[in-house]
């Protein structure tokens, strides 16, 4: 064998897979899931963890410690679990074990089976409540995510068209309003723009505090707010590329709004602009918006996907 | 007992002059089995379902962190404006009107071409002692230097062209000079990068021009040859691999292709490197980035990172400032703080990633100061926190999306790690599914004794000090029988 220096412990493996029974399961169908574990490496797997993981979750469904694990070592694991009706999206069975080489160094193997469950309009659960200023806007929740499928022929000072999920109340004097945008499809319209929004209320922005954070399709970051509360968004900050995932924040310090934004996970954030809106009062609206930008595409609809919507105080 | 990670390479330097600096030729004695190869695993061929048996060697899984090191003819000009990559100069030069265009008509006037300033290249402060120490300072387990750039500048003496740095410029061998350093103080494994096409070359197609007359001029140092790859780019790749063995190949420009569009044919280098590195009394593990054109052992995410944990062993190479090469137009100001860069470093080894950060040094062969603080902080803080990094693999979720302040997991031998990106007070609240059991002691690394904690409302909820080791990322460890 070979020493700390060499190659003992270089190896493809372990090998592990995912099946599932039925192949290409339907929501609410009773799933069974059979996770594989065959150490094909050439030195056994100390402390083995094997970690099952449900669609649309991110904690373990099972975990079973496994011990060391020889040399040709296989070993066979079944989880049965509903396909759960709240999940849409790319949605994956998925199996992770961990396990140490030697004193010094740990490994993992990954292994999933993955499903593409299109999202519908299912409606949104309290506290959301929705509003929109379109004919044709939906709503979806699926799990920590926020879906609204809109047309819109504009989302701007002169025309505002969109549908949207608010919280009512949910932006304190001081607070963090913060979402993922996931994705935006629907539409080849670089305009289209899906984003944060927040005003005194979201269903009437004449009511003053209002602004929007949006990430086009392909135009960047627009920050545009109502600076004299008629519910006109007449400010505007922003351009660059477009990212999608990202990360939007609006941070509000009394009538400030900074807005940020994040394309690598909220390592980072960049400032976009801080802007005075002298209008901004009491616990504010906070939510997500989209809209397909459509007078140039006309009779599109966007579908806007967010992940991980919430307004804290600050 | 665990190894001394800092020196894993002693065994090997003391074997002698072949792993020191190996003569040309040593590798293909090696490979045609001169010595006795690693039993069972038969020569990899150059086809692509052959190079795809290779393992990901353990040290670079382990590894986490390396120092990307940008050097050549442009460190002399070092950048036209403070958002340029002063690597890419003589390319974007070449076209009119661009800032590169304007700065060297203004700054070298339009006789004076790119070559013209390969004298200027002098590296006459290069200390690679001094580099490679400062490599350990900054934690970091390996290196990959610029061979060759897409300029066709080498920075050792290849033969198949007069355009390097023996020659021309330093009159010196850097690649040799840092690879032998390395190996001599057994600390940090020496990699090379290698640019496979090049902006102009008469071989390739493109030949070098002067960008103000549009005139062709002579490529100092240039042979002709026929085939550019068969007689010059692969030549090139067997000799950096014969003879400085290099521990990681990492290539690049592949999209400078020759006219016509033929292929790399990157797999005969690729099976030569592979199977001279187990072909010998004592294997060693190699491995190769993603921009060869065929098989890979990892994948790179350039100045970007995976936003998702990756079964597939990946590599983040970022600058510290925007450019790869020196550009003494870039203010201290825009360079990516320590706090950032620390913990990018969490979060890419929290997904399956390693960090190769990147330097660039001055033509006389300095770092600049501020490359060197950024390394020396990320260095402080893995001699106290580098437990959770090194030898570490990602845990069930590599994250906790959306709290005010980041939270990563890796697990390491006998312990879940906690990074805290932050410096977080009073109470810190992690999801109750961690691997914790009622025995379990939690520590912060940097510190003394256990701390406090209880599970409460499906959460873990720990007591944390109110002096803490770091501003930046703090790290909590938890006990993990398994």
């Amino acid at each position: 064998m070979g020493t700390r220096n060499g190659t003992q412990f270089d190896a493809l493996g372990p090998t592990l897979t995912v099946t599932t029974e039925p192949a290409e399961p339907a929501g609410g169908d009773t799933v069974t899931a059979t996770a594989v574990l065959t150490n094909d490496c050439p030195f056994p797997l100390r402390n083995a963890v094997l970690h099952l993981i449900d669609p649309g979750a991110t904690t373990a469904a099972k975990t079973i410690p496994l011990g060391d694990l020889r040399r040709g070592a296989k070993t066979t694991r079944r989880w049965e679990t509903a396909m759960p009706a709240d999940v849409a999206g790319n949605v994956s069975f998925t199996a992770h074990v961990v396990f140490d080489v030697d004193g010094e160094s740990s490994d993992c193997a990954r292994s999933a089976k993955t499903f593409t469950v299109p999202y519908e309009p299912n409606g949104v659960r309290d506290p959301y409540r929705t509003f929109a200023t379109t004919d044709d806007a939906k709503f979806g929740q699926y799990g920590t995510q926020l879906v609204i499928w809109a047309g819109g022929r504009d989302f701007s000072g002169g025309t505002d068209e969109k549908g949207g999920i608010l919280l009512p109340g949910s932006a304190a004097e001081s607070s963090v309003v913060q979402v993922k945008t996931v994705s935006l499809t629907g539409s080849d319209n670089p305009t289209a723009k899906y984003g944060i929004a927040v005003a005194n209320d979201l269903t009437a922005p004449e009511k003053g505090g209002y602004a929007v954070l949006t990430m086009s399709k392909s135009f960047g970051l627009e920050f545009m707010t109502d600076s004299d509360g008629n519910g006109r968004l007449d400010t505007w900050a922003g351009g660059g590329g477009s990212t999608h995932p990202a990360w939007l924040r609006l941070v509000r310090d009394g009538t400030t709004y900074t807005a940020y934004s994040s394309v690598n996970n909220g390592l980072s954030w960049t400032e976009i602009a801080s802007v005075n809106v002298p209008s901004a009062s009491g616990a504010m609206d906070a939510g997500v918006v989209a809209s397909a930008v459509n007078l140039n595409y006309p009779g599109t609809t966007v579908q806007a996907v967010f992940d991980h919507f919430t307004a804290e105080e600050a | 007992m665990a190894v001394d990670r800092r020196h894993f390479m002693t065994t090997a330097a003391a074997l002698g002059g072949a792993v020191l600096l190996a003569p040309p030729g040593t590798a293909q004695a090696l490979a045609q089995g001169a010595v006795s190869g690693t039993p069972g695993i038969p020569d990899y061929q150059p086809t692509k379902a052959s190079l795809d048996t290779h393992p990901v060697p353990r040290w670079y899984k382990d590894a986490k962190f390396g120092i990307f090191v940008h050097w050549g003819i442009y460190s002399v000009i070092a950048g036209a404006t403070p958002k340029s990559a002063s690597e890419w100069y003589l390319w974007y030069q070449s076209t009119k009107d661009t800032a590169e265009w304007k700065y060297h008509r203004d700054t070298y006037g339009e006789d004076v071409t790119y070559d013209d300033l390969i004298p200027q290249f002098k590296a006459e402060k290069y200390d690679p002692d001094a580099w490679v120490k400062l490599f350990e300072q900054a934690g970091a387990e390996y290196f990959a230097l610029t061979s060759k750039h897409h300029d066709g500048f080498a920075l050792y003496p290849s033969k198949v062209t007069d355009r390097h740095s023996v020659a021309y410029g330093p009159k010196r061998d850097l690649v040799g000079e840092l690879m032998t350093a390395a190996r001599k103080r057994g600390t940090v494994r020496p990699g090379l990068y290698y640019s496979l096409g090049e902006y102009f070359n008469p071989a390739i197609g493109r030949p070098m021009r002067n960008f103000y007359t549009d005139k062709e001029i002579p490529m100092t140092g240039y042979k002709p040859v026929e085939d550019y790859i068969g007689d010059y780019e692969l030549k090139q790749l067997y000799e950096i691999i014969d003879r400085y063995d290099p521990e990681l190949l990492w290539a690049d420009g592949q999209w400078f292709r020759p006219t016509g569009n033929p292929p790399w044919r990157s797999e005969e280098p690729m099976a030569h490197y592979y199977s001279q590195a187990k072909n010998r009394k004592n294997p060693k593990g190699v491995v190769i980035n993603d921009r060869f054109d065929t098989h890979f052992d990892f994948a790179t995410y350039e100045q970007r990172t995976n936003p998702t944990m990756d079964p597939q062993k990946w590599e983040c190479c970022m600058t510290m400032g925007y450019s790869w090469g020196y550009n003494k137009h870039e203010p201290d100001e825009v360079y990516k703080t320590s706090e950032f860069l620390i913990q990018l470093l969490a979060d890419v080894v929290s997904k399956n990633g390693n960090l190769l950060l990147n330097i660039g040094p001055r033509a006389d062969g300095t770092i600049p100061e501020i490359m060197q603080e950024r390394l020396r902080d990320i260095g402080a803080w893995l001699k106290v926190n580098g437990a959770a990094i090194y030898g570490s693999t990602p845990w069930v979720r590599a994250e906790e999306e959306g709290g005010s302040l980041g939270v990563r997991y890796t697990v390491s031998p006998g312990k879940f790690n906690i990074i805290v990106l932050g410096a977080p007070s009073g109470t810190l609240s992690v999801p109750g599914d961690i691997p914790i059991s009622a025995t379990s002691r939690i520590r912060l690394l940097g510190t003394s004794g256990s701390l406090r904690w209880t599970r409460r409302d499906g959460k873990i909820h720990i007591t944390v000090p109110s002096n803490l080791p770091s501003d930046i990322a703090n790290v909590f460890t938890v006990d993990w029988a398994r």
